[in-house]
């Protein structure tokens, strides 16, 4: 292949291909390492597959992936745009595929559009991390014991699942404190008291409402797992708690989070 | 776009020497004009590239063919804008694209741009953008970028020939993946006023956000669009929307066209008649544009003013032509228009003061006496007040003066919201009027009533002769169009001789505060109360199911009042006001007694004793620090030997009161019910006692004697009295 022209400029790239010019930068571009790489190494077929985003999320999708027009579709089912950027962060990150198609797999369980949409919405705005089982992590504020700050019965301590049936949870999202099992993101602890936060791993199938107070940060769903606490380092800063698009560690200390 | 000029060119004489400004051509120099012109990047990149595409689809004669806008996502991040004009070649992207303050559109107002800084805008947002141009065959790229020097340069770094339409695509790959829905949200507001709408890719589901009207084409090219908070009028030329907020407008337009101008207008300019700032983020008011702004409000003040006349012209009377008049002086909008009308129009009532603050017309006002005789007329009004005009409330008569005399007069403001009813009916007028009024749905609308009564009820009254004096209001209604109150049905009486009657007052259980029940109440009295635990029952006569407020009411607080000060449990009675046919049924009844009676016996069994010990509560403030409680029992001990002494008589006969006591309920009650008792004057007759006492024994004038050991003072007391007989009545 012969010798592309292009530019590499501060975060920017222009590289021309077969007369049509791709002006590509770090932050958005899904492998502008790699094309970057590829550049210096002349490669430039390389360069030729890595330039077009579309091309390269269909080749990580592992055939689980396709596209029409402007959207990504799962298995026949339209993906929200909130999962195809959390998809390319998991690409650009260096994660595999596989923890967004458990997730999506889960997904598809859950037996209402309407808890699905908000849930988009939810991670969209909240940015927690996915679990290499296709599950979620959000928080949950707990008293001293360890029991639910509302009725201060259910265990919440490490390794706990509580449970109850699914059409028992309020899923009307505009009753904003109802029953249910509560989860929330980084937002609302804030908000909200208790002396304890612990982290819960939720599949996406037993999420059943998020309701509209809070700017989307809180959720009900029927069932979850106590996995971690958020440990002393992080309690103050829990945002920094999470800062990989799909983590493993649940531990809530700093130093345990392992990159899938 | 054909900018506008200096007007004036200098004429210089006996100049040694001049010289021109000059712009240094360096990094700071570009960036301030690429970067720093924008406050808003994304919108400044999207509307300069468009209208750089759409002027050159004009100019190619393709105007109504849209161009190619690109949004951002995630799986093409960036952002193109591309047309198929007149394209460009080598030597034009040379000289023109890359030249600050190059334009080839000048000459002409068919076009958008003028500047020649609009095709420089990408280097607002980013370091980096591509350029693909295409004319007669020969496609080129360049990427355009700063220099090492910080200086915009352009890389040709493709040439092809090939059939390749003419054509420019600028491209640049967006920076932050948080700008996705920006350049979104930001094509949505550029993209609202073009002409031709751009063809959108890259992204599903935009939609163009279509601006919304109260009224369309006021004159052609004014609109008045949808209220948004905070929003401006605007302008529009050449696609672009620029805010309208000329600096001290009210000065530099006048007061009625500032205030237009707070009416989100929508105006539409021809290119080049407004100077616009080279962000284009906004207008430059410079005299012609401030001019050509005025030139089109006074347009719509025109038309609106014909607007206003073709209403007024329809309405049948004269109240609906001054009542839409005078309601236009709240509107911004229509103010100056319902003002130039007046002036051109010869309307009765059009006020002499100064309109800007008052209003433009005088009320009709008829003296009682005239609506009386001439009209036999009563009137009585009531408004709807509170929250959502929920609450009737009376309007008491007003006053006009003249010959500085106050002559009771009604005052008629000639608004919409004055409304007449005509007592049609026998009874029930005013209670079908105030029902209907209260529960009217669109009762949001204070609403004046006016019920037009007979003054004298064996005549007829004039109203109509009144109303066509009125300028025939519109909104007159007769009582028996109105729905017929529904009477509550009484509960049944539980005997013969038991009224139903409303429970007024009553201070059981209620601490002595007022508590006044409804009307709406009206019921047996044994519903009210435990009548058979009540040894006495009072009532009040009810006219037309109310009592004189004035009068009634204020007996009632100042029973509470007097309840309080005296805890005399008599004066806790319940207290029904009934109506006067009930009276006839409980006259023989011995629990029953008129309050008036019941209130002349309490005060009538009140004794001296009595008198002096509320004179003494009523004083016991004043004499406080001298004839403390506990001084004064331990003086009683230690002076029971020396009984004579004055001080102890006076001890003796004023003991000290518990409470104070508030002397104006008792006063108004007593100046009814028994004149006689003169509780100040025996207060006097007391002070003038104890001014005795403290003349003979004068430490005891000394504030804060309490402090002194009562063993001290009745030897003090002793001495003074043992002083006393020795010199015969005088102190050394």
């Amino acid at each position: 292949m012969n010798t592309l022209p292009f530019i590499v400029q501060g975060n920017n790239i222009v590289v021309v291909i077969e007369n049509r010019s791709h002006t590509i930068s770090k932050k958005t571009h899904i492998a502008y390492n790699k094309v970057l790489d590829a550049i210096k190494a002349q490669d430039w077929q390389a360069v030729c597959d890595l330039i077009e985003p579309k091309k390269v999320i269909l080749k990580y999708g592992a055939g689980n992936l396709s596209i029409q027009g402007e959207d990504v579709f799962y298995k026949g089912e339209k993906m929200d745009n909130s999962l195809t950027r959390r998809m390319v962060s998991m690409f650009q990150e260096g994660f595999p595929v596989e923890p967004m198609v458990a997730f999506m797999d889960n997904l598809q369980q859950n037996p209402s559009k309407r808890a699905v949409t908000e849930l988009y919405s939810f991670l969209e705005k909240n940015q927690l991390p996915i679990t290499p089982d296709g599950c979620f992590l959000a928080y949950k504020k707990v008293r001293e014991d360890y029991k639910d700050c509302y009725t201060g019965t259910i265990d919440n301590s490490i390794g706990q699942k509580p449970s109850m049936v699914r059409n028992m949870v309020d899923d009307d999202q505009n009753r904003t404190c109802s029953t249910g099992l509560h989860f929330c993101s980084v937002e609302y602890l804030q908000s909200f008291h208790g002396n304890h936060t612990m982290i819960l791993k939720i599949n996406p199938r037993d999420v059943v409402a998020i309701p509209t107070d809070y700017n989307d940060s809180k959720g009900r769903c029927c069932a979850y797992e106590v996995v971690g606490e958020l440990g002393a380092e992080v309690i103050n800063k829990p945002e920094e708690a999470f800062p990989n698009a799909v983590d493993a560690g649940f531990r809530g200390d700093s130093s345990s989070f392992a990159p899938f | 776009m054909i900018l506008s000029k200096p007007q004036s060119e200098p004429v210089l004489t006996n100049v040694a020497t001049s010289g021109e400004f000059r712009i240094r051509n360096s990094a700071k120099a570009f960036s301030i004009l690429s970067s720093g012109l924008y406050s808003n990047k994304i919108r400044a990149v999207i509307r300069e590239l468009s209208c750089n595409a759409v002027d050159s689809h004009v100019a190619a004669g393709k105007g109504t063919v849209p161009v190619v806008v690109h949004l951002p996502s995630a799986l093409e991040p960036y952002f193109s804008v591309t047309d198929v004009g007149l394209g460009l070649d080598h030597e034009q992207v040379s000289n023109i694209y890359t030249t600050y303050f190059e334009s080839t559109k000048t000459e002409s107002n068919d076009f958008i741009g003028a500047l020649g800084l609009g095709s420089k805008s990408p280097f607002s947002y980013t370091d980096n953008f591509s350029l693909t141009v295409a004319k007669n065959g020969i496609q080129n790229i360049y990427s355009a970028f700063i220099n090492e020097a910080g200086v915009p340069s352009v890389a040709l770094m493709s040439t092809q020939a090939f059939d390749v339409p003419n054509g420019v695509e600028v491209k640049l790959s967006v920076t932050n993946a948080q700008d996705y829905s920006r350049f979104m949200e930001e094509a949505n507001i550029v993209f609202k006023y073009f002409a031709v709408r751009p063809k959108i890719t890259g992204v599903t589901g935009f939609n163009f956000s279509e601006p919304t009207y109260l009224e369309k084409n006021i004159v052609p090219g004014i609109h008045q669009r949808a209220r948004v908070y905070r929003e401006s009028s605007v302008a529009i030329m050449g696609n672009i929307c620029y805010p309208i907020n000329i600096p001290n407008a009210s000065t530099v337009l006048g007061e009625e066209f500032a205030n237009m101008l707070g009416n989100t207008l929508e105006i539409h300019f021809d290119n080049g008649a407004l100077d616009f700032q080279p962000s284009r983020e906004g207008l430059s008011y410079i005299p012609e544009t401030i001019e050509a702004i005025k030139a089109k409000l006074e347009l719509l003040a025109k038309a609106l003013e014909k607007h206003v006349a073709k209403k007024v012209k329809k309405m049948p009377n004269l109240w609906d032509k001054i009542a839409y008049l005078e309601g236009q002086r709240g509107n911004s909008l229509f103010s100056l228009a319902a003002k130039m009308y007046l002036n051109s129009t010869k309307l009765p009532l059009v006020s002499t003061g100064n309109m800007q603050y008052s209003n433009y017309f005088d009320p009709l006002i008829f003296s009682i006496e005239t609506l009386q005789t001439k009209y036999n007329l009563s009137i009585s009004r009531f408004q709807l007040a509170g929250y959502n005009g929920r609450r009737v409330e009376n309007v008491r008569d007003d006053a006009e003066y003249k010959d500085g005399k106050s002559v009771p007069s009604i005052y008629f403001p000639l608004h919409t919201h004055i409304h007449f009813v005509v007592q049609d009916t026998k009874t029930g007028a005013s209670r079908r009027a105030r029902l209907h009024y209260a529960n009217r749905v669109d009762s949001k609308t204070h609403v004046t009533v006016t019920l037009l009564s007979p003054s004298d009820k064996t005549k007829p009254m004039d109203y109509e002769q009144f109303l066509k004096d009125c300028y025939d209001p519109q909104n007159v209604f007769k009582a028996s169009e109105l729905d017929e109150v529904p009477r509550k049905k009484a509960a049944a009486r539980t005997s013969k001789n038991e009224p139903v009657g409303v429970l007024l007052h009553s201070f059981i259980n209620t601490g002595g505060r007022f508590n006044r029940k409804t009307v709406s109440a009206w019921n047996s009295t044994t519903a009210h109360v435990d009548a058979a635990s009540s040894a006495v029952l009072c009532y009040v006569e009810l006219k037309h199911k109310t009592v004189d407020e004035t009068t009634k009411f204020g007996i009632f607080y100042d029973l509470a009042v007097l309840l309080e000060n005296c805890k005399d449990e008599t004066l806790n009675v319940p207290i029904f006001g009934v109506r006067k046919s009930e009276i006839a049924r409980i006259k023989d009844n011995p629990k029953w007694i008129s309050l008036d009676k019941y209130l002349t016996k309490w005060f009538a069994a009140i004794t001296d004793a009595q008198l002096d010990e509320l004179a003494l509560r009523v004083l016991d403030s004043e004499i406080k620090p001298t004839y403390n409680g506990t001084v004064a029992k331990e003086l009683a001990v230690i002076l029971a030997t020396a009984a004579t002494s004055p001080f102890s008589v006076f001890a003796a006969k004023y003991p000290k009161s518990s409470a104070p006591f508030c002397v104006t309920a008792f006063e108004k009650l007593a100046g009814t019910y028994r004149p006689d008792l003169n509780l100040r004057e025996r207060v006097k007759k007391i002070k003038l006692e104890f001014a005795a006492v403290q003349t003979r024994y004068p430490i005891v004038k000394i504030p804060g004697l309490t402090a002194i050991n009562a063993a001290d003072l009745a030897q003090y007391i002793s001495l003074m009295d043992k002083e006393f007989s020795t010199n015969k009545g005088t102190t050394k």
